[in-house]
């Protein structure tokens, strides 16, 4: 458990460099981006001095970080990047080999994963990929994004009802795509 | 008082599928990032004292207090309708005198004025709506035809409709039209690039241009049996595939009929799709047929990787 121990700027790269790089993917960043964001994130983290324990978990502390940095670089690019996240980055899983097929399948749903989410915008992704993917708790979220316990509440609440429409809509999108010459399947 | 939520992956009362996206989400690792290099960047950037981003002092941007959203709700809102008002109030002021306009003119006595032009629309021109606007038009045209009573501008405008109609009748059919009414030629397409409004044929993607011809395709089918046609049948077959896959627990049923549809298959994935088949009968209940079609795939596929399923997919059998 990292939360009771003081962890250094390049304790915290080699540990959570991954997670930032996943998290940020997850907001919108694109590939090209990816590496500059990590790094400022962690130049920042060094700058506060590392992680201190506290109620916020090193991750939900360098993922409030991250927002920033994703914020601050949208305003620069003055474009909604979130719009143009490219799933396929978050889809290069684990380096086992897996057969065509699968790998497809995977494909399919990270695609409509990813097209559900692009409905969120920053608050609720934020919060809800914190939670609902990276497994943090609701009290982790609220002191690492400095925002009150009940705000974290509602903006999932809000979050998830949104994602579970826009998943359910990509996923019939993509099922009458692949159906769409087998007129005589009911959809 | 909120209440902490259960995520989603372990809500049984959300569908199965998204419990199943939620879960290959979790499960990825997403892109690869060389921690080394990034690393080593880190300390170099650390070392050469770079200066932080201005943004590190910064409150996070993406939370808004109420007043702030209000304030950015109402600009955004407010533009457009000012920029509709000025451009509206542009355009009153420049057209020519209306009706409209003169609604607005205090100098004028509408209910003295209007009431008379509306009796004279209505008793004059079949299409009293056209009315303002035919005054409009005859204003524009030149100064010999201000005289024109307004039926003319609608007589003339019709009489031409109605004579272009004849005209088209009479007249030879372009020459798409021409082009349809041939029977479809066999030749290849070199001879004639115009035919346009050749058919194009259903096998190929939107890549191949060719206008060709049907049946010249289908003649020419053996020969080209192209690698980029029968990839594209495969990328189909896998696509079909994947989907039966997903199927195959939420809509058995859907699965099978994927699985005896008429789609073109290679013969490649054939292995794959017994294992659809006889997944498909296990969920609908058709045990018996599964235990068949089990045991054919077993004689068929010694070395599968899937015999080793086949005991823990099938429910025991009742003696």
């Amino acid at each position: 458990m990292d939360e009771g121990k003081y962890i250094d700027s390049e304790e915290l790269f080699r540990r959570h460099a991954q997670f930032v790089a996943r998290f940020l993917i997850r907001m919108g960043v694109r590939d090209n981006d990816l590496d500059d964001l990590i790094q400022d994130v962690f130049l920042v983290a060094h700058r506060n001095g590392g992680y201190r324990p506290g109620s916020a978990s090193p991750t939900t502390y360098l993922a409030s970080i991250a927002i920033r940095a994703r914020a601050a670089h949208r305003r620069k690019q003055k474009s909604r990047t979130w719009l143009e996240s490219n799933p396929n980055a978050v889809g290069r899983a684990s380096g086992e080999e897996q057969d065509p097929l699968e790998t497809m399948v995977r494909q399919v749903d990270a695609a409509c994963f990813q097209e559900a989410l692009d409905t969120l915008d920053g608050d609720k992704r934020a919060v809800f990929v914190l939670v609902e993917i990276e497994g943090e708790s609701c009290v982790s979220v609220s002191a690492g994004l400095n925002i009150p316990l009940n705000t974290v509440y509602s903006r999932l609440r809000a979050a998830r009802e949104r994602f579970c429409k826009s998943a359910r809509a990509a996923v019939r999108r993509t099922e009458r795509t692949n159906l769409s010459r087998l007129p005589e399947i009911a959809l | 008082m909120t209440s902490e939520l259960k995520p989603l992956i372990y809500d049984k009362s959300q569908p199965r599928y998204l419990r199943e996206l939620m879960m290959d989400a979790r499960l990825q690792e997403g892109p690869r990032y060389d921690i080394k290099s990034g690393l080593t960047k880190h300390r170099a950037l650390i070392a050469s004292g770079a200066a932080a981003p201005d943004w590190m002092n910064q409150p996070m941007k993406d939370s808004f207090t109420g007043g702030e959203l209000f304030t950015r709700v109402v600009a955004v809102a407010a533009v457009p309708m000012v920029i509709t008002g000025a451009l509206w109030g542009v355009w009153m002021l420049s057209s020519p005198p209306t009706n409209a306009k003169r609604a607005f003119d205090p100098s004028v006595n509408i209910s003295a004025q209007a009431a008379p032009v509306a009796v004279k629309t209505v008793q004059a021109s079949p299409l009293p709506a056209d009315k303002p606007k035919e005054v409009v038009g005859a204003a524009k045209r030149p100064s010999s035809e201000d005289s024109v009573p307004a039926q003319r501008p609608v007589a003339s405008r019709k009489a031409k409709r109605t004579e272009a109609v004849r005209a088209s009748q009479n007249q030879p059919q372009s020459p798409v039209a021409a082009n349809q009414t041939r029977p479809a030629s066999s030749e290849p397409t070199t001879n004639n690039g115009a035919t346009a409004s050749s058919v194009q044929p259903a096998g190929q993607g939107p890549a191949s241009v060719q206008p060709v011809s049907a049946s010249a395709v289908i003649q020419d089918a053996p020969s080209q049996a192209t690698q980029p046609a029968i990839d594209s049948v495969l990328q189909r077959e896998m696509a079909l595939l994947a989907q039966a896959r997903r199927f195959v627990q939420s809509r058995p049923s859907s699965a099978l009929a994927l699985v005896q549809g008429k789609e073109p298959k290679t013969g490649l994935l054939n292995e794959e799709w017994d294992q659809v088949y006889l997944l498909s009968l296990v969920s609908i209940g058709r045990v018996e047929e599964a235990r068949q079609a089990a045991t054919r795939f077993q004689r068929r596929y010694p070395n599968s990787a899937f015999n080793e399923r086949i005991d823990k997919e099938l429910p025991p059998s009742v003696q």
